[in-house]
């Protein structure tokens, strides 16, 4: 799974561990931003279930080392992404990446 | 008054709405709205610190009961909450359900913590676990696209279990 900042920086190269469509996804997790704690891979998992015309989606971080400085950051970031995943795929329009100073600060400068 | 940091956070939820504090406000203590996404229950709260707090099904029975701990419209929202609608459920002790509101660039994060004044077992937060994150996202939907989300929940068989134990 690789993925890219907005400025075109590489910000993942991490591993699948597996996929089954349109189900269940699970990657490996260890971003490749600067001036990140130089922690071990994490791993996070999708779960989709369909709910009716809905479907509830079931995302589980794990695999930290107790104290993850890491693991601290994703408890913010997740839910703005996952706010704006919903706002996207319901509106057409995701939300502007706001989940706390740090992230606004990068936002702002591309870095 | 009660003793809020005898309540421990137990389960939060944090989600992202593309609206105004006023709206999620307004979303969170009027019935018009609750009815849409609260799985049909109409919120009456009486807007002072200390006022009364029901949420009542649509046949009029009692969903959930308790008190205004805190009213700061529009950024904060706390009440005590007590389960009536499960028979099993209504002698456990009352836990604090609060909202936080805040700005958060273009949009509005709201948290919601529910907290709890004796050693819960898990298997009793699952209800919750389960049915907060249905709830606040049909009040996203609600907000942002006018309609919100037909969900519809069985309590979690653990919960009922748990339940079942303790009366043991």
């Amino acid at each position: 799974m690789t993925a890219f900042t907005a400025a075109g920086a590489k910000a993942h190269d991490d591993p699948i561990i597996e996929s089954d469509p349109p189900h269940r996804l699970v990657y490996g997790w260890k971003p490749m931003y600067k001036d990140l704690p130089d922690e071990r891979m994490s791993r996070v998992t999708f779960e989709l279930e369909p709910f009716k015309d809905q479907t509830r989606l079931t995302v589980t971080h794990d695999d930290f080392d107790e104290g993850s400085v890491m693991f601290r950051m994703i408890s913010k970031g997740w839910p703005a992404v996952l706010s704006s995943l919903k706002s996207f795929l319901e509106t057409g329009k995701g939300l502007a990446p706001s989940w706390d100073d740090e992230a606004q600060k990068r936002a702002a400068t591309g870095a | 008054m009660i003793d809020i940091a005898r309540f421990k956070p137990k389960t939060v939820y944090v989600i992202f709405i593309a609206s105004t504090p006023e709206k999620i406000w307004a979303a969170l203590t009027a019935p018009e709205f609750s009815t849409a996404y609260f799985f049909g229950s109409a919120i009456e709260i009486e807007p002072k610190q200390g006022g009364a707090f029901v949420m009542r099904k649509p046949d009029g029975t009692i969903d959930v009961s308790g008190a205004v701990v805190e009213w700061s419209p529009p950024r904060r929202l706390a009440v005590t909450w007590g389960v009536r609608w499960l028979p099993q459920m209504r002698d456990l002790p009352d836990c604090l359900v609060s909202y936080d509101i805040e700005q958060a660039g273009d949009s509005v994060r709201l948290t919601m913590t529910e907290a709890h004044q004796w050693d819960v077992p898990d298997a009793l937060l699952s209800g919750g676990r389960a049915g907060w994150p249905a709830i606040l996202s049909s009040l996203k939907s609600l907000l942002e696209t006018g309609k919100p989300l037909a969900i519809k929940m069985q309590p979690p068989r653990e919960m009922l279990e748990a339940l079942a134990a303790l009366k043991r």
